[in-house]
């Protein structure tokens, strides 16, 4: 059967990169004494499907990782909590009837970013949301490229303290780290990229977003298959 | 920038994170704070065994806190410097100063210089006598301990021999001291009086006091950790380490592992497939690699292999069997390995020069081990010399690759397709506490010349591929290896001209050694010619049980072309006994 595990990734672990990641859940799971299903071939290994890729030194309360097994589902999350590494605390096991494809078909997330200064400048900063265009500069392996963000922006709001963004990720993905410190520059206000949180992740299902968790518990009653 | 802010602007971040699993008790209290330091970086040092085990001893004790600290990657190591932040430990993010001891695991020679990059960044003086009262005492403790005399001025304290009881009573010892508000000075005094511990201010070349090395008696029943660290990132050696038995008996003259590791102490086949049971529960590795000098000697391997390997398949747990003999090579060995390509070390071409080392391998044990591998499958070797033994001529590597075409030979007798055949050389250095530690190293221009024309030959041979180990580097090794104290400004120079890492290639400058070498007036042939026999060496203050008159009856017998029996034969008289009883004795 297919388990999804919930997990935090946080604290020392929000610095460990998405290949090292699949090494310490193998190793969880082991010392768990979890049956996982392995690939056939040449070189078993253990299939680990983790979601999408959260770049280094962001937080996350809203990762989810795919597996099959046999391990009942309550004991699957209390059994992997006794030997999880601290920062990978499970926080929910969702046992859908089809593989959810969680890595596939995320479409968007939420963070969540320390600010200061953003509030008087609120209406601006929401207001980015409404752009029909907005070219911003990404750089990558050392080449700067001007790209237009604004289909990749859902949400943007300003609380006391606070920013949160909702922004396209999965196959198309906008760096919230990249995105938050473009806005503080455009706007001159500060953020404390160290201090950044992803909590909510979206796939699409008839055209609006649907929480991830939602979508789950829909694939748990239901294995009919959602139209995408 | 704040600490956080550094570490995401730093190539690898995880490499000073901490949090790992299995991480101990950091914030009981104690009466000693212990910081392990190895000069290398994480990927490197979190795959020694040594360091886990002695990491957890001390956090197993009820007084002891020990944190670790690894070198900075050079990006890193900016980073602190621009923002004026001293190098800290990885759980406590505590400056490495205020520890109560700072302990470096110096694993090899090229290391020298990684030990003062570290005490650098950490703001550290350098030399013993430039610490006052409030620096943390410095001790160092790994292999290369044999001959501490090279870094013996910056250290206040050496561990020499095995670490896992010896560094116990000298946190013990410490916590005393500290109560009782004793000096540095004082706590030295003390602490020369434990077995295996050398204070270098206080026995010096001109007042000489033997240390004895430390060993475990009881190995069987000696802690070793089964909770152990469990790395945060990819590194070097990725798996679970267990030693099968510490010691070496077959006395190859050039080794010093063989020699300084003994006694021989063998673990029960019970207490390994107990260890190996925990490891599995409590670290969740998919590999578990039996080490030793030489695996195959394991008494008990193949009545374990048979217990042990349900389990591990059971579990998805892969056992490597590293250090194998070709004549121990056997198909229930190779079939639990799922190497592709076989390695081992004939060390010399012909069997005169294999006598001359005490290899004890045949060309008939190489051929039946071989046959038997190609029949497994295996279409790939690998294979492992040393270039400038004693007494070497240029027969003995025309030796190696006769060698080579009989194995070419070999595997087309019965197979088709190709072999790949790929032929590795390093040079030999001349080592303390080896038959061989007299011995002079060849010069660079023998070596290219020894190396070129291999070189020239083995391109001749299909399928064949050679390598060899890079000239100036082993020169350096060298004469660190039978370094005496006159080196240590030497390193010190070498350093602040921007020697570092030297044991990466791509950051090793032999030009930088040159000018300082010519700077001080240092001439190197003092420590890379012959040695004289009426003389004690500079490190032969430190017994490691193997006698002196031992090593000297061995280069005799190495001269005459003479070979040793392994001491499964029976006891050759070595001298290790003195320290504890080896097991190959006890049981006659
Ligand atoms: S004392 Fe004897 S048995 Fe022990 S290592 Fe030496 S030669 Fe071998």
């Amino acid at each position: 059967m297919i388990l999804v595990l919930k997990h935090y990734k946080r604290g020392n672990m929000k610095y460990i990169s998405h290949i090292d990641l699949l090494r310490h859940f193998t190793r969880t799971f082991r010392r768990a004494g979890f049956e996982i299903e392995y690939s056939g071939g040449f070189n078993p290994h253990m299939q680990v499907n983790l979601g999408t890729p959260l770049p280094l030194g962001i937080s996350s309360s809203a990762e989810y990782l795919t597996v099959r097994t046999d391990v009942p589902k309550e004991e699957f999350l209390e059994e992997y909590n006794r030997v999880a590494p601290a920062g990978l605390e499970g926080i929910r096991v969702f046992q859908p009837l089809t593989n959810p494809n969680v890595a596939g078909r995320t479409v968007a997330a939420d963070y969540s970013v320390a600010q200061s200064g953003a509030e008087e400048k609120r209406r601006e900063v929401e207001g980015v949301v409404n752009l029909l265009s907005l070219p911003m500069q990404i750089e990558k392996k050392g080449e700067t490229t001007v790209k237009d963000v604004a289909p990749l922006i859902n949400a943007i709001k300003v609380y006391p303290g606070r920013l949160n963004v909702s922004l396209a990720a999965g196959n198309v993905t906008l760096r919230p780290d990249k995105f938050v410190e473009f806005l503080a520059g455009k706007f001159d206000f500060e953020v404390k990229t160290t201090d950044l949180w992803k909590y909510e992740q979206y796939v699409r299902e008839n055209g609006v977003l649907l929480e991830m968790d939602r979508f789950l518990e829909k694939l748990e009653k239901s294995n009919e298959e959602t139209k995408v | 920038m704040t600490f956080e802010e550094i570490l995401l602007k730093s190539e690898k971040p995880a490499r000073y994170s901490g949090g790992e699993y299995n991480t101990p008790d950091m914030e009981k209290p104690c009466d000693v704070r212990f910081c392990i330091c190895m000069p290398d970086l994480y990927e490197v040092g979190m795959s020694n065994l040594g360091l886990k085990i002695l990491y957890h001893v001390l956090n197993d004790q009820k007084n002891v806190v020990c944190e670790r600290c690894f070198a900075p990657a050079l990006d890193f190591r900016a980073l602190l410097k621009e923002n004026g932040i001293p190098l800290m430990s990885l759980e406590t993010k505590k400056p490495l100063k205020e520890f109560d001891m700072v302990g470096f695991s110096v694993q090899y020679e090229m290391l020298f210089t990684g030990v003062l990059y570290v005490m650098d960044a950490a703001g550290i003086p350098f030399y013993a006598k430039d610490r006052g009262e409030e620096y943390p005492i410095i001790c160092g403790g790994g292999p290369s301990t044999i001959n501490p005399e090279p870094i013996a001025d910056f250290f206040d304290l050496f561990m020499v021999g095995e670490g896992e009881e010896m560094i116990v009573k000298l946190t013990d010892l410490y916590a005393k001291c500290k109560a009782a508000g004793k000096t540095k000075t004082q706590f030295l005094a003390l602490a020369e009086k434990i077995e295996g511990i050398y204070v270098p201010s206080r026995n010096t070349p001109k007042r000489r006091k033997i240390v004895k090395k430390a060993v475990v008696r009881d190995f069987e029943h000696c802690f070793y950790p089964t909770a152990q660290l469990m790395p945060t990132l990819e590194v070097v050696h990725d798996r679970a380490m267990l030693e099968l038995y510490r010691g070496c008996q077959n006395g190859c003259r050039f080794c010093q592992a063989g020699y300084y590791y003994r006694p021989i102490r063998f673990r029960s086949k019970n207490t390994v497939k107990a260890l190996i049971e925990r490891l599995i529960r409590e670290t969740g590795f998919d590999e578990i690699s039996l080490g030793s000098l030489s695996t195959g000697d394991y008494p008990y391997l193949e009545e374990l292999l048979s217990e042990v390997n349900p389990i591990c398949a059971k579990a998805r747990v892969h056992l490597a069997l590293p250090s194998l003999r070709l004549s121990s090579f056997k198909k229930e060995f190779a079939e639990s390995s799922r190497k592709s390509s076989l390695t081992f070390a004939p060390e010399a071409g012909t069997q005169r020069l294999r006598d001359v080392i005490n290899k004890n391998v045949t060309e008939e044990e190489i051929r039946t081990g071989l046959s038997a591998a190609f029949d497994q499958g295996y279409n790939s070797v690998k294979l492992y010399f040393m270039l400038g033994l004693p007494t070497e001529t240029d027969e003995d590597l025309m030796g190696i690759v006769e060698l080579v075409k009989m194995i070419r030979r070999l595997y087309h007798e019965n197979h088709k397709g190709g072999v790949n055949i790929s032929v590795s050389c390093s040079v030999f250095i001349p080592k303390p506490g080896t038959p061989f530690q007299w011995e002079r190293q060849i010069t660079r221009e023998e070596m290219s010349r020894k190396q070129f024309l291999l070189k020239d030959e083995l391109r001749k041979v299909k399928g064949a591929s050679f390598h060899y180990h890079d000239r100036e580097t082993s020169e350096l090794e060298a004469i660190f290896a039978r370094g005496d104290r006159a080196l240590a400004p030497l390193i010190e120079l070498a350093y602040k001209k921007g020697a570092m890492f030297d044991s990466w290639t791509e950051h090793f400058h032999y030009e930088i050694w040159e000018e300082a070498m010519a700077e001080l007036k240092i001439d190197k042939e003092k420590y890379l010619g012959e040695q004289p026999l009426d003389k004690p060496l500079p490190w032969e203050f430190i017994d490691i049980g193997v006698t002196r008159a031992f090593l000297l009856r061995e280069r005799e017998k190495a001269y005459r072309a003479e070979c040793t029996l392994g001491c499964d034969k029976g006891c050759q008289g070595c001298g290790a006994m003195a320290l504890a009883l080896c097991d190959e004795v006890k049981k006659k």
